[in-house]
């Protein structure tokens, strides 16, 4: 193999990028990113940057030093818009660039709400540039509706409550993070929201924006009306795979993959949110993830299968993943969709710290730590042994003796 | 080769420990422990892998 090209160049391209460099390819190694930023990190979008000053400078994930050892064809600030399968070509602007290994890795961005465009203080957050936008606005707002309970809405109402804004959340379903992790926990999650003064509005949804340039109201399926002078709408993210429509590779919400991240076609694979793939650890068909481990163990495994195919290997991974919202840390690690049973193991909902376990059949499938790091870990290695319900309820006496 | 961990950044998610386990464990109170600081150049590769794989950068190798 001699010409790598690597399409997206965030978290997932950087890591598929660095191991190949580390499994001694030598060839030329192209990375196409949309963003003009080198590489960098998005979880502390929504926390550290927007709690406190941070340079965003500090977010890239390569030094100079690295990058120029990696020695790469770096294209940044402009999208590939075309893929050619049989030509084995990558349109980026007016060039294309002829490969013999590809990996997409595109990731996803905010979804947005209808008319969202045509009015100023509605923001999404995705970037850089979101993220800083979001910043400015919380030091001149005093009314901060969040659309969206999932993680980053709210982690986005934890950051506006601790600028002192009045924060309100709308949440479409019954309790915020209830997709993920289901009604109870979802709930409990709530609490943490409505202790920390936020007015949590569930199972409403969002009807309307009012303002004349700059949003002024919302107004709400429910018939009420809620001052706003910035919104944040955290409604989920959409894959980026526009590019590919006409490349003959499967799309459907996500690149298509095989166990292998293989795309469908030798020597063409995907990595991270942009990809849809099964884990063995789950079990059942492909899956898109928008986790922050999931993108670097897809790239590392991307990068050997696509240098080495006849001794592929397939993805196997315990999903884990974190949020940072007020004081607290959630950690989440496992499957918690599609439950036989969910029951806290330790600690109740009324507590500053618990954990919760997800049943299926005789198995702990996945567990949700709210402010418990400690017995975390223990779960985290009972599922990846792939332990038994009964053994999660006999650690969660040991630990409470 | 040093290994240099900033615990406090640690979110327990494991990963240093299943790529290094000779360098990283995650200790009794959920959070990474240095088992190695100095490991021998032979580890570089999986040290580099856990490096890039923490969630949070809170380790870095230096050669
Ligand atoms: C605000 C925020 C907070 C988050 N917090 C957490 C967290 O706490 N925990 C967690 O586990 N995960 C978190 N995540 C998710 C995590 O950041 C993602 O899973 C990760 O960024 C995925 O990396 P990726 O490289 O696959 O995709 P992305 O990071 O989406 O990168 C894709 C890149 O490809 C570029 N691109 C798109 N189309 C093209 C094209 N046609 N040509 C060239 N380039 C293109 C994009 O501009 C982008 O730069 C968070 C995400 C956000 C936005
Ligand atoms: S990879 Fe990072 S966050 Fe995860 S356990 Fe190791 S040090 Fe902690």
């Amino acid at each position: 193999m001699k010409e790598i090209v690597v399409v997206g160049a965030s978290l997932a391209g950087l890591r598929i990028c660095q191991n190949l460099r580390r499994a001694n390819f030598e060839g030329n190694l192209t990375l196409v990113g949309a963003e003009k930023h080198l590489p960098y990190d998005r979880p502390p979008l929504s926390k550290t940057m927007l709690s406190s000053e941070q340079d965003p400078g500090e977010l890239t994930l390569v030094s100079d030093s690295e990058l120029a050892e990696l020695n790469l064809n770096l294209i940044l600030g402009s999208p590939a818009t075309r893929l050619d399968t049989a030509a084995r070509a990558v349109t980026v602007g007016d060039e294309k660039i002829f490969y013999d290994g590809l990996i997409i890795a595109t990731g996803a961005r905010a979804r947005k709400l209808l008319k969202t465009d045509d009015m100023d203080g509605i923001h999404t957050l995705r970037t850089i540039e979101d993220s800083l936008a979001i910043r400015s606005a919380l030091h001149s707002s005093s009314s901060v509706v969040i659309v969206g309970a999932g993680f980053i809405g709210s982690e986005v109402a934890a950051a506006a409550r601790h600028h002192g804004c009045e924060v309100s959340i709308i949440e479409a379903g019954g309790a915020p993070l209830m997709r993920g992790l289901g009604l109870e926990v979802g709930s409990a999650c709530g609490q943490l929201h409505e202790s920390h003064g936020v007015n949590l509005r569930v199972g409403v949804q969002v009807q309307d924006f009012y303002g004349s340039q700059t949003v002024e109201e919302v107004q709400l399926s429910d018939g009420s009306r809620i001052a706003a002078d910035l919104v944040v709408v955290g409604v989920g993210a959409t894959p980026n795979t526009e590019w590919l429509n006409d490349s003959g590779l499967t799309i459907d919400d996500g690149v298509v993959c095989d166990a292998s991240l293989n795309a469908g076609i030798p020597g063409v694979y995907a990595a991270g949110d942009v990809a849809r793939v099964p884990n063995q650890w789950m079990g059942g068909g492909p899956l898109r993830t928008e986790h922050w481990t999931t993108a670097t163990e897809h790239a590392a495994l991307a990068a050997k299968n696509l240098l080495q195919p006849a001794d592929s290997t397939p993805y196997d991974s315990v999903p884990f993943v974190w949020s940072d919202q007020y004081e607290d840390r959630i950690q989440i690690a496992g499957d918690t969709g599609g439950f036989d049973e969910v029951s806290f193991l330790i600690g109740s909902g009324d507590e500053e710290a618990f954990v919760v376990g997800y049943r299926k059949g005789e198995h702990l499938a996945g567990v949700m730590a709210l402010n418990s790091m400690r017995p975390f870990v223990q779960y985290r290695r009972l599922l990846m042994a792939r332990g038994q319900w009964s053994q999660a309820l006999d650690l969660a006496q040991e630990m409470d003796g | 080769m040093q290994i240099t961990l900033e615990v406090d950044k640690c979110i327990g998610s494991g990963s240093c420990e299943m790529l290094a386990p000779e360098v990283f464990e995650v200790g009794e109170d959920g959070l990474a422990e240095l088992l190695d600081a100095t490991p021998g150049s032979e580890m570089e590769s999986k040290c580099r892998a856990a490096e890039e794989s923490c969630p949070t950068q809170a380790i870095s190798v230096e050669v």
